[in-house]
């Protein structure tokens, strides 16, 4: 009788592994912390920040200044027969540059770090 | 007590087909922002950088005249299905799909506007949507 339970278990729990999935996404390069470190405001220039990370994303034009732009996106998904969740997550570094085309600040926030695979889609 | 286990078992085997038959997913792109989470950001006195230290990195920044608008996205989407036709593929050599479903997704943007030296003028959230939630009817 025991031996019957056990078997249905391994039956239910093989089951239920061939209903689940785990997906990665993921957008953009990460960054490198000791590169963005290296960057020094007042002395790093427009080329030196494009030879580091490569061409920007997106270029803005604003209050004076230009802005280079660069993303990641990570993306993480856990599904499991009839319930499924997907995190998104960004990345974001922008370097701002004075009209000279010297660095005058930085900007970098990590979300990405915080990402999780989770399956049950209810709650926070 | 025979007839009243059977009557149990039975209504715990409906509800278990009735449970395949449905599906809930979510969908969450970045963390939502609460207005608690931006009340210390004081107009002509908060700068960029508080805002970045305690928001992170906004995910848009666009000029807007002489100032900057510094914006945040995130979203919530919900979603959920009952396909009634999947019942019948236990007993039946065709299921036709007899489903409801329904998706919301909330789309929220807060955002805060600069002056040229990076202080923070003004802030709002662009939109604020109410909370969605799981919910099959269609109509």
């Amino acid at each position: 009788m025991r031996g019957w339970g056990i078997l249905l278990l391994l039956m239910a729990s093989l089951g239920l592994l061939g209903g689940c999935a785990f997906v990665r996404g993921h957008f953009g390069e990460d960054f490198d912390s000791d590169a963005i470190a290296a960057i020094q405001k007042g002395t790093t220039t427009r080329a030196d920040v494009a030879a580091r990370f490569g061409a920007p994303d997106e270029i803005i034009h604003a209050a004076d200044r230009d802005i280079f732009h660069y993303r990641l996106y990570d993306g993480k998904m856990g599904y499991l027969l009839i319930v499924s969740r997907f995190n998104i997550k960004g990345d974001h570094l922008y370097v701002f540059f004075n009209r000279d085309g010297i660095v005058e600040d930085v900007i970098y926030g990590k979300r990405t770090d915080r990402l999780k695979f989770q399956v049950w889609p209810f709650g926070d | 007590m025979r007839r009243g286990m059977a009557l149990t078992g039975l209504c715990l085997v409906a509800a278990a087909l009735t449970l395949t038959s449905c599906q809930w997913r979510r969908l969450t792109v970045n963390d939502p922002i609460r207005p608690e989470d931006v009340a210390f950001i004081l107009p002509g006195h908060t700068s960029l950088a508080e805002v970045v230290a305690k928001l992170g990195a906004p995910d848009e920044i666009a000029a807007t005249g002489d100032a900057m608008v510094a914006r945040y996205r995130f979203r919530d989407g919900k979603y959920f299905k009952i396909d009634l036709g999947r019942l019948l593929s236990f007993w039946s050599p065709v299921t036709p799909e007899m489903s409801m479903a329904r998706g919301q997704v909330e789309t929220d943007v807060f955002q805060v506007v600069l002056d040229r030296r990076g202080i923070v003028q003004e802030q709002a959230f662009a939109f604020q949507s109410p909370a969605t939630r799981f919910n099959p009817w269609p109509f």
